[in-house]
């Protein structure tokens, strides 16, 4: 699967003024969305191993493509990949009272045991004549247990972050308006939280405190050229819509890039 | 060219054919022949008379449509051209005063240093330019201060007309100004009142309000869009161009064998001087009911009970009552009818417009949700269907049926506690809830029309009972009914099995409960066809149903002793028992029955035993077919058949049967017929099932 994407920058200042002029266009109240980000870095070697064959076989076989698609990529090069896992306000600043929760086994199954997205997105094509940034990416959705899966794969987990996102839909382009929120330190950084901070004590990840405003557009078969330029235009017609109001534009595509270098 | 002269006539039309001359002598004596009748009244002086008197009309309508064009000037090109006037005159004064400027600038580069134009220095260069007073003045000191008076009044007299032109002005903006607050006052009433106040996408600089429904169809989403117009006076109109049309609503009317029972008010329209608002939503209003309108017509395309007849649809909701929708202006004068079904008119009217606006929250739901990955597939979009008249029917489908359960599980009940059977029926409560992201309003429409479903426990006897359950389908529109059986030990297992398919029609459901209710009612007075293994466990999340059939196992396990005592057993038939002692047959059946008053056809059950002899019906009497039909009967010690009952008309009545030898007993109950409905003074107390099949054992 591809995705089509463009990106704008808009100051905190400006954000209710983006919000009220999206919901216009797109004729929708904003869904607003918190999400928690795990990120996991894939082993630092030349020769990575892909996804156990005997693994994937065992996923549901609507999903069993996407397993492959992600073992093909993982066996040439490790990436960073991300776990997102939906959360709700309510539950920042919750403190737990299990105390077995301390150990490391729990602080897993924490995760394992609520449904959650396995993201994988390649470095950005090289830009060509697109006037477009696109990438190739696999979503795994609706899994349980995706962190027992990445330490089987030998990855490492590295750090979380908190996406605080509005969301837009206009016909097949996806709007969505990202800041993302840093966790305080932690005693031991490289576990994974069992519980979440209260969401006053979350720092902006920019210091600006800026919002990312990305116009992106999903295309199942990025060889197609026929869906690509369906995608292209939907994209080039909402640049040309915001043209003025919002500077949508392609970036340097080495922003994006989640390969793991040493 | 030289050649040709300039008089010479040019003509670069093509010549013209013979066959379409207007003025070849066959086209002209044709021409006479249709306008004027012939040749005969036609004079030379009566053509020239006629050709004088059209061009003097003719110059009259001239003068007067000139006179219509000075009355109604083009305004905007009288500004165009008033403003290129003025700008001619600016620039040509511009270029005066430039030859103006360049002049006294030469001229005085004789006696000083001035700067002049580089193209005047080019052409002419400086000094080449003098000036001498060649003669004193000739104007007097008087003429100068005549002069001065002069000018001074030219100046009063502009300057006052300045004034009067800026006083003019200044009234005229005041005015306008008035004009613009009261129309911008209105203007944000209604932005404020919550409508969408929008410039219009083709002519920015126009205010319009969007009084439509943003997930309607695309047709009349486009339509949705009207001006606000500002009037001379400021005062604000509602314009909505070409989509403009007479104010509409639905109106649903109820027949009853051909004569309207019921039908929904039309108002009427608002007056065109009727504050915005009122309009806005009359047009609000309107956009609704036409797309409601077009989207039943749509579905009576694909839904057969739908019929549309001469510009209204029709469509049967019972047996007896017809829906008729039609889309009617407002305004319009009301058929008369009585108003005995106004509340269902008015009903299926809101039903239809909730239903519409359910279908709308749909497709802001599908809308706003991100979409799959571009395919193949998602780049032809699937038409949506919107669910109108087929919801309401759906609904009264699954209402009729329950109604059916229960006129038959209530007769069925009563008839066998009046023979002193503990038979006994619940309505077990469905725990399907609708997806949690919908609101209230969507959960409350889906609950109503999507996933309807009823669930009823019939306990026959201790060891059988009937689990019922009632699922009415949107799509295609219909009830089904399943039986199934919990106690695997039930004797109705292996006499009357339930069809795992279901039944698709409650006479055949009907059947199926009757007949098992017999057999159940055999099976307690024989031995046990079927072993009992030991009691199941019974988990907490088990439902009520098993947990009854798991008590019924236990009262069956006590009873089985007695039951083992019984003398009948089981014939072929397994409602038709013999006894091993006397050889006698006892057959057991229960039938539908139906009063024969024709005004009000109750439903009823009756339970009979008959013995010694074949089976038969019990004889019809001649009250019966007078329709006053029968509450129990019962027959006593081989005296034949004794009947005590009309419960309807409240008296009694025993007779006796023909048939000698054959002996029945008949228990009969009706629908919301109570317990104990006879009095003191109507008969014999009825006889317990027990005590009937005790008699017949006794007897010889």
């Amino acid at each position: 699967m591809h995705e089509l994407f463009l990106t704008t920058q808009i100051s905190n200042d400006d954000l209710q003024r983006a919000l009220r002029i999206l919901q216009g266009y797109c004729g929708m109240s904003p869904v607003h969305i918190l999400r928690r980000h795990l990120k996991w870095e894939g082993p630092r070697t030349r020769t990575p191993k892909g996804i156990d064959p005997a693994f994937i076989q065992k996923q549901h076989r609507d999903k069993v493509p996407q397993w492959k698609a992600l073992s093909e990529q993982l066996g040439r090069q490790s990436y960073v990949l991300t776990l997102i896992y939906d959360v709700d306000r309510g539950q920042f600043g919750q403190t737990s009272t299990q105390s077995e929760e301390t150990n490391g086994a729990s602080q897993i199954s924490g995760c394992d045991q609520i449904p959650g997205i396995l993201r994988w997105s390649d470095l950005p094509d090289p830009a060509g004549n697109r006037p477009v940034n696109s990438r190739l990416i696999v979503n795994i959705e609706n899994e349980m247990g995706l962190c027992t899966v990445l330490k089987s794969m030998n990855h490492r987990f590295s750090n979380e972050i908190i996406q605080e996102c509005n969301r837009f839909v206009h016909g097949n382009v996806i709007f969505e308006i990202n800041r993302y929120l840093q966790l305080p330190e932690n005693d031991t950084p490289s576990s994974i939280r069992t519980e979440l901070p209260p969401y006053e004590s979350l720092v902006p990840f920019d210091g600006d405190n800026k919002w990312i405003l990305t116009a992106s557009v999903l295309v199942l078969d990025g060889n197609n050229p026929e869906q690509m330029q369906k995608g292209i235009d939907e994209l080039a017609a909402v640049m040309l819509d915001f043209e003025g109001c919002f500077n949508l534009e392609k970036r340097d595509r080495h922003i994006f890039d989640t390969r793991i270098k040493f | 060219m030289e050649s040709i002269s300039n008089e010479f006539p040019i003509s670069l039309r093509s010549w013209p054919t013979s066959g379409h001359d207007p003025s070849a002598l066959p086209t002209l004596i044709q021409r006479i022949n249709f306008e004027r009748g012939g040749f005969l009244n036609i004079t030379e002086e009566s053509l020239r008379q006629e050709i004088a008197e059209e061009e003097a009309n003719g110059m009259d309508n001239d003068e007067s449509s000139s006179s219509d064009e000075e009355e109604e000037p083009d305004k905007l090109k009288e500004l165009m051209m008033a403003r290129e006037e003025l700008l001619r005159e600016i620039e040509q004064a511009h270029q005066s005063a430039l030859y103006a400027l360049d002049f006294i600038s030469l001229l005085l580069t004789k006696d000083v240093a001035v700067d002049i134009s580089p193209l005047l220095t080019d052409l002419v260069g400086p000094k080449t330019l003098g000036a001498d007073k060649v003669a004193a003045s000739k104007l007097t000191e008087a003429q100068k201060l005549d002069d001065k008076q002069i000018a001074k009044g030219w100046k009063a007299q502009s300057l006052n007309k300045a004034i009067d032109s800026i006083q003019a002005s200044a009234e005229r903006l005041e005015k306008e100004i008035e004009h613009e607050t009261k129309y911008w006052e209105q203007v944000l009433a209604v932005s404020d009142n919550g409508w969408a106040v929008c410039r219009l996408p083709n002519e920015k600089h126009i205010l319009g309000v969007r009084y439509g429904f943003s997930e309607a169809s695309s047709a009349f989403k486009t339509r949705s869009l009207a001006v606000l117009q500002r009037n001379p006076d400021g005062g604000i109109s509602l314009d909505q161009g070409m989509s403009e049309t007479a104010p509409k609503t639905l109106r649903a009317r109820i027949q009853v064998n051909g004569k309207d029972t019921g039908i929904t008010p039309v108002p009427n329209p608002a007056p065109k001087d009727a504050p915005i608002e009122t309009l806005i939503h009359q047009a609000r209003n309107t956009i609704f009911a036409e797309e409601l309108w077009q989207e039943l017509n749509r579905e009576a395309r694909s839904f057969a009970p739908v019929q549309d007849n001469d510009d209204c649809l029709v469509c049967p909701l019972t047996a007896n009552k017809t829906m008729i929708l039609e889309l009617v202006t407002l305004g319009e004068p009301q058929p008369p009818t009585s108003s005995a079904d106004n509340d269902i008119a008015e009903a299926i009217y809101l039903a239809l417009h909730l239903l519409l606006s359910y279908s709308h929250r749909g497709n802001y739901r599908r809308r706003t949700q991100a979409r799959k990955p571009i395919s193949p597939s998602s780049m032809v979009e699937p038409a949506q269907t919107v669910t109108l008249v087929r919801g309401i029917l759906t609904r009264l489908t699954y209402q009729e049926s329950i109604k059916q359960l229960y006129s038959l599980l209530d007769p069925l009940c009563l008839v066998l506690n009046k023979a002193s059977i503990p038979a006994s029926y619940t309505r077990v409560p469905t725990t399907s809830t609708p997806p949690s992201h919908l609101s209230n309003a969507e959960k409350t429409i889906m609950t109503l029309m999507e996933r309807l479903e009823a669930r009823f426990a019939l306990s026959i006897t201790s060891s059988t009972t009937l689990n019922i359950q009632l699922r009415t389908f949107l799509s295609p529109l219909c009830s089904a009914f399943f039986v199934s059986l919990p106690n695997p030990t039930d004797p109705v297992v292996v006499t009357a099995p339930p069809f795992n398919e279901g039944y698709s029609s409650f006479e055949a459901l009907r059947d199926y409960v009757l007949q098992a209710t017999a057999c159940a009612l055999a099976a307690s007075l024989t031995p046990s066809l079927v072993q009992l293994p030991p009691p199941p466990p019974v988990n907490d999340g088990e439902d009520k149903m098993a947990l009854d059939s798991a008590n019924n196992n236990e009262k069956e396990t006590e009873s089985q002793k007695v039951k083992e005592d019984k003398k009948w057993i089981q014939t072929g038939q397994f409602t038709l028992l013999s006894n091993v002692e006397n050889q006698k047959q006892l057959s057991i059946s229960v039938h539908a029955e139906r009063s024969r008053d024709p005004k009000v056809r109750k439903p009823g059950v009756s339970l009979q035993l008959v013995w010694d002899g074949p089976r038969s019906q019990i004889p019809e009497d001649d009250d019966e077919a007078a329709g006053k039909g029968r509450s129990s009967s019962l027959s006593l010690g081989g005296e034949g058949l004794v009947r005590m009952g009309d419960s309807e008309a409240g008296k009694r009545m025993m007779e006796k049967s023909g048939k000698r030898g054959e002996k029945a007993y008949v228990w009969v109950a009706w629908e919301n017929e109570k317990q104990n409905a006879w009095g003191e003074d109507e008969g014999e107390v009825v006889n317990s099932f027990e005590d009937v099949v005790k008699d017949v054992e006794k007897s010889s």
